[in-house]
């Protein structure tokens, strides 16, 4: 007998059955992190319809939501118009803003090959404010100048606008953001912020030629928030947001084959150029239209897929799902403090997020120092 | 399976490959020889489509490489690259199980699991199913890289009109596992895989292949039978290295290299 045999009986039957068990066991652990992904966005919406200055019960929110609530004097009237004008457009938008980023983190991160490209960091963001900002201070300039572009209602212009800045922030980094055909990632990240101050600098200037009720309007980008959700800015949006999202999640294979590098992609039978293409507009479009609807919120892209992979593992078939349920409940979290914390005020929620990110990015880096084998 | 016809690829006016006329047959190991910057890496990336060449072309089963669709190409030729880094924590079983990416339309849940844990055990990384991938030592990455195309040539009921092409795939092994992929290699040739292997080794090539195409500076220095091939005066042509042919009693030739050889200018 080789010691080669030797070494494979040692490890022999009852360390595999061992390890298989584990191999065996992540389908059931997968299944309950996403189960628990979808509990925790429901008791997030339950709960963001109910709590704020106003606390309606919860039988009572459900009795309004399932049509059976009668108005018992003028009281029932009122928690009727606040669970259903008030809070489930903001539910609705928050849950839909906070999956669209979380999954387009997660794509993005698939598609560079690395755990720190989350969209708003790489100036994806940035340049969806940008296009919204154009669209508020030049739009009416350029309506007047093109009959046809102010026959668009402004709802619905407003994130075609945010997309079309997305976009070329996106292709600008695609460019920028790779030496040869490798992927760098601090080249992406040098080019991500560039793109950032670029755009930063394009936006100062459009708000140093806006009037009064612009510079108001235009505020609320830099810092993000849910306050301005109402049906009519949701509408025009929600076909964009859903539409992006479902369909980056539908590639979760693809984008697991380019974990393995983009000729072993290819090698697999991906039309990897295309592929490529697809995932970078798709993540602009979710992106853009959800900085169009709710300003520039950070981190919930780079947080959550980490979170996830953390807890499931690197298939992007239940990172993508589970980064769908968990995106959206984290901003309604978020959203739920935002508004609460300082009655009658409202916090911008793209501050408590980047509270939370900003040292969570932090400690993603320092860790990526120590542990070289997982860059 | 594989033939090529003045094949030629050009960066920047610079020929890094041309003239090559090759045949690479089912049932044979060919491995491809050379020094540094010969082009083996190249000619692999023309063989397998990554690249497109600059001047001839590929056929593949007869019909020329830009004809088949990526996905069709992936249901008859696997490839391992050279460099296999993974930056997200996927276990080695499923960086094997995404071999079975070009048969996922068909694959019930259990076939993709029978070709993964065949896969995995022919190349002695079943213990390492669970582990995450990029825990794995380099040797250990390369066996489950290996593992992957073999599951996406559908081993072991892999037959007839399929390829593999390997580009130093021994580089991280121990010596053990170098023979053993060897030995790998001759048993899917037997059962009629095409195997296109770059080697850095002469005495693997020497042991285990048919064939060998010798490249230097971009071009087919030779090609032919192994050891008839392999001889110590190319060797020290191509290689610049003085070289011994030695024979071992069961008739098998190995090499020895006994210094490098300094070419006046």
């Amino acid at each position: 007998m080789t010691p080669a045999d030797d070494h494979l009986l040692a490890a022999g039957a009852p360390a595999a059955a061992a390890i298989r068990a584990r191999y065996l066991a992540l389908p059931t652990r997968r299944m309950l992190v996403l189960a628990a992904c979808f509990a925790c966005a429901l008791a997030a919406i339950l709960a963001n319809l109910a709590l704020g200055p106003v606390v309606v019960p919860l039988a009572s929110v459900l009795r309004i939501l399932t049509g059976t609530h009668e108005a018992v004097g003028a009281d029932g009237g009122v928690a009727a118009s606040v669970v259903l004008d008030l809070r489930a457009p903001r539910v609705v938008q928050g849950l839909l803003v906070g999956a669209a980023l979380a999954v387009s983190g997660a794509a993005f991160q698939g598609l560079f090959r690395n755990p720190l490209a989350d969209p708003s960091l790489v100036g994806i963001s940035a340049g969806a404010a940008t296009g919204a900002v154009g669209y508020i201070v030049l739009g009416s300039a350029l309506g007047s100048a093109f009959a046809p572009l102010a026959a668009i209602p402004r709802m619905a212009a407003l994130p075609l606008a945010a997309i079309g800045g997305a976009l070329a922030a996106a292709a600008a980094l695609y460019r920028l953001g790779r030496r040869g055909s490798d992927l760098d990632i601090a080249t992406l990240l040098l080019a991500g912020i560039a793109i950032t101050a670029l755009c930063l600098s394009a936006s100062g200037l459009l708000i140093f030629v806006s009037d009064d009720e612009q510079l108001r309007e235009l505020n609320f980008w830099s810092l993000g928030s849910l306050a301005r959700a109402h049906w009519p800015v949701l509408l025009p949006a929600l076909p964009w947001l859903l539409g992006a999202t479902a369909w980056l999640v539908a590639r979760a294979g693809v984008l697991n084959a380019l974990a393995l590098g983009e000729a072993e992609a290819w090698h697999l039978g991906y039309r990897v150029e295309r592929v490529k293409l697809e995932v970078v507009a798709l993540t602009a479009t979710a992106v853009g239209t959800a900085v169009a609807i709710a300003g520039v919120i950070g981190f919930i892209g780079l947080i959550v897929p980490h979170l996830l992979r953390l807890a499931i593992g690197a298939d992007n078939r239940y990172v993508l799902a589970g980064a769908a349920a968990l995106g959206g409940a984290l901003l309604l979290v978020a959203d739920l403090l935002a508004r609460t914390l300082v009655v009658p005020a409202e916090l911008p929620i793209g501050i408590l997020t980047s509270l939370l990110g900003g040292p969570f990015f932090l400690w993603l880096m320092q860790r990526q120092r120590c542990a070289p084998a997982l860059p | 399976m594989i033939a090529t016809h003045a094949l030629g690829y050009d960066v920047a006016g610079r020929a890094l490959l041309a003239d090559c006329e090759l045949a690479f047959t089912g049932g044979r190991v060919t491995a491809v020889l050379g020094p540094n910057g010969a082009g083996k890496s190249t000619l692999l990336r023309l063989l397998t489509g990554e690249r497109r060449p600059s001047h001839g072309e590929v056929r593949v089963d007869g019909r020329a490489l830009d004809t088949w669709t990526p996905a069709a190409l992936a249901r008859v030729r696997a490839v391992v690259t050279q460099f296999n880094h993974v930056a997200f924590p996927f276990t080695a079983a499923e960086i094997v199980a995404l071999g079975r990416a070009p048969w996922r339309r068909s694959d019930t849940r259990a076939a993709r699991a029978a070709a993964v844990e065949a896969a995995l055990a022919r190349l002695e990384v079943g213990h390492l199913a669970g582990r995450l991938y990029p825990t794995l030592s380099g040797g250990e990455q390369q066996r489950v890289a290996i593992a992957r195309a073999l599951a996406q040539l559908d081993w072991p009921r892999a037959g007839g009109a399929r390829c593999l092409l390997l580009d130093e795939p021994s580089a991280s092994l121990d010596l053990h596992h170098q023979h053993a992929l060897m030995a790998l290699l001759r048993e899917l040739a037997t059962q009629g895989v095409t195997v296109v292997v770059v080697l850095h080794d002469l005495n693997l090539a020497l042991g285990y292949c048919d064939e060998v195409v010798l490249l230097r500076e971009g071009r087919v220095a030779a090609t032919g039978a192994t050891a008839a091939t392999l001889t110590p005066a190319l060797v020290e042509a191509v290689y610049r290295v003085a070289a011994e042919q030695f024979e071992t009693p069961d008739g098998g030739v190995f090499l020895v290299a006994r210094r490098a050889v300094e070419y006046a200018a």
